[in-house]
């Protein structure tokens, strides 16, 4: 009498402690960055490459004390510089890597990074761009604050591929799960300042392609997803 | 669970049992989501408002402590709609504890705890449960999506209607969007002072009073319920005009140094002050009921 009493009880107790047990059995606790060579970002990414050199006279602006320290919570290393070309025209490269990308605090999506720090987000578009001959499934906006127009090229990557919309990331850090990994992932932003968005975003391009053929294919693989 | 009841009957192992079964899959359950959000996002200023709510949940449940025991005694378990909750919860859970969803992790009690007390005591408890089952909605935090959606256009609105005011006022303050320059000052909007977590704390909070004070009309709980949005909107451009204001007078030093937490409490205080303002309001319209 009091076993058939407890029985749902039991049964219900015995489901949830089945579920605690499988989520901490399902849970990868192993990082893939370590199964796999790490790159030194500032020493990676060339100060020279084609007819771009790193313009020491412009100083990237530092962010503020509290964005810096969320941003030292999703990353792990931050790449900040502007290139200059033969004709004076200055392209921003932002590369930031995060060893683990499974977390609340990810990568962030850009427009919301520069709608929080003020700027205005127009012509905000999801497209296919092909770079060094593999398809890159990028975001493109122009960010405005006050005179300050700034066309605005990124992508994200997880593991070895190169992710877009919410779900893919998840379904990415799914697949990985699977295979009992934590993926790492890499943002790359390209941006300039200019009021004319179709130009700039053309030049973008070009200089994303030059910039994958001047680096180390192992990093080409991961900042544009192995083919 | 035992309460009163047991001061009559004396304790049986077989009304407790179950109780304490369950108790004890909970806390297997959500222990490690606790401790991972005691670290995390109870650890911010902006949604650190739920433990307590967890605490207010549970006391309110004890407060109905002799009334389970009435209805677990005339209730029968629940069949498959009972299961049907109980798994969905398990399943919510697991995708956030294998995604690292926080919304899942924390959301999932609630399918979880309606499931299990169907399916071992029947719909009449958790009938009995429903309103501190509810407000637990108040403790799970909020999707980053759905934060990154509303805290813009939220903002927006705060700094619109601040610098419109303060314009009004006299005062030499211009907006470029989220930016607020007053005198030689420059101020940023920030995602906190978009109010969005405050609204849904305050909502709790409003949610509570009415549960507590039972007023008996239905029309008069969901008008309150839904004046505390634009009320708790107010109350945070008030904060930020106060902001602005202490900035302008005092300097950004004092903008934001104590000040800037004390204006947060004030967030709060005018909140409520306004709540209570409306409901006596909303009083003089809608009499309770005698007898209640």
């Amino acid at each position: 009498m009091m076993l058939r009493k407890l029985a749902r009880p039991l049964l219900v107790t015995a489901l949830m402690l089945g579920a605690s047990t499988l989520s901490v059995v399902a849970v990868p606790s192993s990082l893939l960055s370590d199964t796999r060579s790490q790159f030194n970002l500032e020493q990676a990414v060339p100060r020279a490459f084609g007819d771009w050199t790193v313009d020491s006279n412009i100083i990237p602006l530092p962010p503020s004390p509290d964005q810096q320290s969320v941003l030292n919570q999703i990353y792990d290393q931050i790449l900040s510089r502007t290139y200059v070309n033969g004709k004076g025209e200055r392209i921003m490269l932002s590369i930031t890597y995060g060893s683990r990308q499974n977390q609340q605090m990810r990568a962030h999506r850009q427009e919301v990074c520069y709608s929080a720090q003020g700027f205005k987000i127009s012509g905000l578009q999801r497209l296919q761009l092909s770079v060094g001959g593999r398809p890159i499934s990028s975001t493109r906006m122009v960010a405005t604050q006050g005179s300050r127009v700034e066309p605005v090229t990124y992508w994200f990557t997880m593991g070895d591929q190169v992710v877009l919309t919410y779900f893919e990331r998840e379904w990415a850090q799914f697949e990985y799960a699977l295979a009992g990994y934590i993926p790492d992932g890499y943002l790359v932003r390209i941006s300039s300042i200019s009021g004319d968005p179709t130009t700039a975003f053309t030049r973008h391009s070009a200089f994303a392609e030059t910039l994958v053929a001047s680096i180390d294919p192992e990093l080409r693989n991961r900042l544009t997803g192995k083919l | 669970m035992l309460g009163e009841v047991s001061l009559s009957k004396p304790l049986n192992f077989q009304s407790t049992m179950p109780v304490l079964l369950l108790a004890l899959g909970l806390s297997v359950m959500f222990g490690p989501v606790f401790i991972k959000l005691a670290h995390t996002v109870w650890n911010t200023d902006e949604q650190g408002h739920g433990p307590i709510i967890l605490a207010v949940a549970v006391w309110l449940l004890w407060q109905r402590r002799t009334l389970f025991q009435q209805a677990a005694a005339q209730g029968r378990p629940a069949g498959f709609m009972g299961w049907a909750w109980l798994l969905s919860g398990l399943f919510i859970y697991f995708v956030g504890r294998l995604q690292n969803i926080v919304t899942f992790e924390m959301g999932a009690m609630i399918p979880l705890v309606v499931g299990a007390l169907a399916v071992t005591f029947g719909w009449g408890v958790v009938r009995v449960a429903a309103f501190p089952i509810f407000f637990l909605l108040f403790a799970v935090p909020l999707p980053g999506p759905v934060v990154d959606a509303m805290t813009a256009p939220l903002k927006q609105a705060v700094s619109w209607f601040s610098e419109q005011i303060l314009w009004a006022a006299g005062y030499p303050i211009a907006r470029t969007g989220v930016i607020l320059n007053v005198g030689p000052y420059q101020l940023l909007v920030a995602d906190a002072c978009a109010g969005l977590n405050s609204m849904f704390t305050l909502e709790a909070l409003g949610l509570l009073y009415m549960n507590i004070v039972g007023h008996t009309s239905r029309l008069r709980n969901v008008l309150l319920a839904i004046l505390l949005i634009p009320m708790s909107f107010t109350a945070n451009v008030i904060r930020v005009m106060v902001l602005v204001l202490v900035t302008y007078h005092f300097g950004d030093e004092a903008g934001q140094g104590v000040i800037h937490g004390a204006a947060g409490m004030l967030l709060f205080v005018v909140a409520l002050f306004l709540m209570f303002v409306l409901d006596a309001v909303l009083g003089f319209f809608f009499k309770n009921r005698r007898g209640q």
